[in-house]
């Protein structure tokens, strides 16, 4: 009788067990079709592999702290979803008829989140402590242009440059600081780096370290109260464990991999729960010579490598279809972009024909050689980008196809960059660039910027290159400015200093219950402050804090 | 005793000095400067913004310099300020993840310790038995696998596999254990037994999993340590007067075969701090270990040498309380 009874009782705990942990909540597979009604309430939680720095952005470099600073802070500008700048804190600007000063009309009525107004000399002091030489930042350089910043009264705030600067405008995207919490402190070691204080969509709340952040709407936000009540990020250090999170539906918003968008999230449990977009990101993979190689000096040679390797295999063999081949800086959606250029298809016929003319021969055991020196390159990698290494592989076997031995070596990232790059001790490297939003290429491509750490590192030099980087930064007039960018882009596509492999797509996956997400050229997050979730789809309720 | 106390003590000064000189030497050669990892081939960020920030965290001059620096101050035990962005002082960042670590390992080594032990008294016990034998491959194989591997097929057992199941054939959702993390959204809203239960909730399998990896080395130490006072002449004679063999084994084997254990109590706590930067990494704990790699992966010179020397602190006490208390379980061992 008693091990009847002890039975029972284990059995009944079990149940216990198992109702109280499944909280019985039966799901309905419809429930997410319904578009419903904007409203109010709910959490977005989302995961980061690192844990931000610094919120006060223009003392941290690393994404999760500019992130979470982007929904706290504004600028006086922003893009919108088709990437025309646009008024933030500035309701209007007004350029000068040289080009040489921008005046800004702020508006009015805005508030910090703990009450005071904003003014133009919020803007000052952004810009004092930028550019002041005690302020640890490393985004200094375009405020470093400014000749004069003043704020003519509280609400007019006018720069003026030395010369025209093309890039000037968006410039002033960078985060506007509270002067009144900041004058007089010194900024590196001020509490706003732990608990800022904004004028954006979003309010600090809380920072429990190691382990996430959390924000609340700003019920005053001068555009409207965003409907998402709250945000969290969760700081997941291990990219596999988040994707189990996001399975598990504990987090509402990821980053996939090709891999995990094209076969892993495919699956009607998946697609019950989640939606997935994808929108290009702005960035390019290359591969970059280093043109003081005897062979790579040569533009034959560039150009019949780029005939060469074949773009498309290393898109839908690695990217799984999600990219799309790049055939200069920037990619399509972009008013920068000139579709026209030289297109380098595969062929490597044409590859080799050209390279035949820059004076190779093939001989009998396939090699191809130049006065005896067969053609063989290393070309560096980074450790832990698996798609950059994958391709390598992919070109490695085109290229050995017509008797060019290039052989890969895969390095840690900063000593790559330390011991590599800024020693100019490389052949070839295969990387990414991210693409600007505003096209100013002057960094990479001019002739002047091959100092140490500066990032012409192949030694690009082409003087009519030089004389357009010049012109098209130093130009406000959009259809001129466009003119210089497409030759530009024409003399790169013919010079091919990097061979341009490919544009990857961003693929996310969000909850099905957030509503209102577009993709457009500028990404999905631009309307943010829109997404919603219908009453009856609501699933975070509490609105309490983490920390005891 | 005390006299031989004060002379380890004494000798544990010079030996934590070597280890931060080596230390501070392995990282400073590691390519790669704090603040300037993210930074790297941005082309917003300029030459000379990157000289001043050097200069702000003073890595424009010489390492013996710095290193100079570095002593000078932890001798007052000043642990110094991050050189992440934060500029947090390092003793609180370290503060406020230690417990949780510390925690974690206690548990676990509890663990180890309830389980290896009577797994290795009943494999001496019943040797070459069948049941010795699946015993010993279970936790040789717990010690062979990978213990991230298993830790992420536990992951998805517990939180994608059963909840898949469930929702297939009962129509519901089952969470039966948490993916990762230590509190739940909405912890704030518990009262103090929510809290308390949903912390142990999520601590099951990182706990249970890294106890796991542990179990064979402490299993076969019993174990072999057994047999081996299981041979002695004493255990004969404590047989051959009569006495039962659960009485033999409690009273006379066990309390001798257990010394050696001791020892590796103190040895196993290099292991356990090494063992937390990948488990606290893998189950997003928000730990020391997890810090350490975060640390490594920024440069961030302090906070990395901070953990090393509260590790090799630790490590150094835990072989002298080890060496100590052996002295004074085992009366064979007499030192002066």
């Amino acid at each position: 009788m008693a091990t009847v009874n002890k039975k029972t009782l284990i059995l009944t705990c079990l149940v216990c067990l198992f109702v109280f942990l499944s909280c019985g909540k039966k799901r309905d597979a419809a429930l997410y079709d319904d578009p419903g009604k904007p409203a109010f309430g709910d959490m977005i939680i989302t995961g980061s592999i690192g844990e931000p720095s610094n919120l006060i952005p223009m003392l941290s470099s690393d994404s999760s702290s500019h992130e979470i600073a982007s929904y706290v802070y504004n600028g006086l500008v922003k893009y919108d979803k088709d990437l025309n700048i646009v008024g933030d804190l500035a309701e209007s600007w007004d350029i000068s008829k040289d080009n040489l000063s921008i005046t800004f009309k702020l508006r009015k009525g805005v508030k910090w989140q703990d009450g005071k107004p904003f003014t133009a000399h919020d803007v000052m002091y952004t810009y004092k402590v930028t550019v002041d030489p005690k302020t640890p930042t490393p985004y200094s350089g375009d405020f470093k242009l400014v000749k004069k910043a003043e704020a003519i009264d509280d609400y007019t705030f006018r720069v003026t440059y030395d010369q025209p600067f093309a890039p000037a405008l968006i410039s002033w995207a960078a985060a506007v600081l509270p002067r009144h919490l900041l004058e007089g402190t010194d900024i590196a070691t001020s509490p706003l780096r732990r608990k800022p204080v904004g004028t954006g969509p979003f309010v600090f709340s809380e920072w429990v370290p190691g382990d996430r952040v959390i924000l609340t709407a700003n019920p005053d936000y001068f555009e409207g109260r965003p409907y998402i009540g709250r945000y969290m990020m969760k700081i997941i250090p291990d990219t596999a464990t988040m994707f189990l999170e996001l399975k598990n539906n504990s987090i509402d918003f990821m980053g996939l991999t090709p891999l995990q968008y094209v076969k892993q999230t495919d699956y009607p449990a998946f697609r019950r729960e989640f939606n997935r977009y994808k929108y290009l990101a702005f960035m390019y993979t290359y591969v970059g010579y280093n043109l003081r190689h005897r062979f790579f000096k040569d533009k034959k040679v560039r150009q019949a490598l780029a005939h060469a390797i074949n773009k498309q295999e290393i898109i839908d063999g690695i990217l799984l279809g999600q990219g799309i081949e790049a055939t200069g800086p920037f990619k399509p959606d972009m008013w920068a972009y000139d579709g026209k250029v030289k297109r380098f298809e595969y062929s490597p016929e044409k590859a080799l024909a050209l390279l035949t003319e820059a004076g190779f021969e093939r001989g009998s055991d396939g090699v191809l050689r130049k006065n005896g020196t067969p053609f063989e390159f290393t070309v560096l990698v980074n450790q832990g980008n698996v798609v950059r290494i994958q391709s390598a592989e992919l070109i490695q076997r085109r290229l050995s196809m017509i008797g060019i031995t290039m052989k890969i070596r895969v390095l840690e990232w900063a000593t790559l960059i330390n011991d590599f790059i800024d020693k100019r001790n490389f052949e070839a490297v295969l990387l990414g660039w991210t693409i600007p939003n505003d096209p100013d290429l002057f960094d990479i491509f001019h002739s002047s910027k091959q100092g140490p750490k500066e990032l012409n590192f192949t030694g690009y030099e082409n003087s009519e290159v030089d004389g357009l980087l010049v012109k098209a930064r130093h130009t406000l007039d959009r259809p001129e400015r466009k003119k210089y960018l497409d030759r530009l882009q024409e003399l790169l596509s013919e010079d091919q200093p990097y061979t341009f492999l490919f544009v990857p797509y961003s693929t996310v996956a969000i909850h099905r219950r957030f509503k209102a997400i577009e993709p457009a050229p500028a990404g999905i997050m631009y309307n943010f402050i829109k997404w919603y979730v219908p009453e009856n789809q609501v699933r975070y309720r509490s609105n309490a804090a983490v920390s005891p | 005793m005390l006299r031989y106390l004060l002379k380890r003590l004494f000798f544990m000064i010079p030996m934590v000095f070597g280890i931060t000189l080596i230390s501070f030497a392995v990282i400073h050669l590691v390519p790669g400067e704090p603040g300037m990892l993210e930074a790297e081939m941005n082309p917003k960020v300029t030459r000379e913004a990157r000289e001043r920030i050097r200069a702000f965290y003073g890595l424009d001059k010489p390492l013996h310099v710095q290193y100079w620096t570095w002593l000078k101050r932890i001798v007052r035990l000043d642990f110094g300020t991050s050189f992440a962005t934060d500029r947090r002082p390092v003793i609180d960042k370290i503060g406020e993840r230690l417990p949780i670590t510390i925690v974690i390992n206690l548990l676990s080594m509890g663990l180890i310790f309830i389980f290896g032990i009577p797994i290795g008294i009943y494999c001496a016990n019943h040797k070459d038995t069948i049941m010795d034998k699946l015993l010993t491959s279970f936790v040789f194989a717990g010690y062979a696998v990978p213990t991230f591997w298993v830790a992420l097929l536990a992951m998805i057992f517990f939180g994608v596999y059963l909840d898949d199941l469930a929702m297939k054939y009962f129509g519901f959702s089952l969470k039966l254990l948490p993916i990762s993390g230590i509190k739940s959204y909405d912890y704030g809203d518990m009262n103090v037994f929510e809290k308390i239960f949903d912390i142990s909730w999520h601590l099951i399998l990182p706990v249970g999993i890294s106890a796991v990896g542990s179990l064979a080395g402490i299993s076969r130490y019993m174990k072999n340590s057994l047999l081996e006072v299981l041979r002695q002449e004493y255990i004969t004679t404590a047989y051959a007067k009569g006495l039962p063999g659960s009485m033999v084994i409690r009273k006379h084997a066990l309390r001798n075969a257990l010394l050696p254990v001791i020892t590796i109590l103190g040895l196993s706590i290099p292991g356990l701090i090494g063992g937390s930067v990948i488990f606290e990494s893998i189950f997003s704990i928000p730990g020391m270990g997890q810090l350490f790699y975060f640390s490594v992966m920024a440069r961030d010179y302090p906070t990395i040498m901070g953990i090393l020397v509260i590790g090799a602190f630790l490590t150094l006490v835990g072989n002298l309380i080890a060496d100590a208390s052996y002295a004074v379980a085992d009366p064979r061992i007499r030192i002066g």
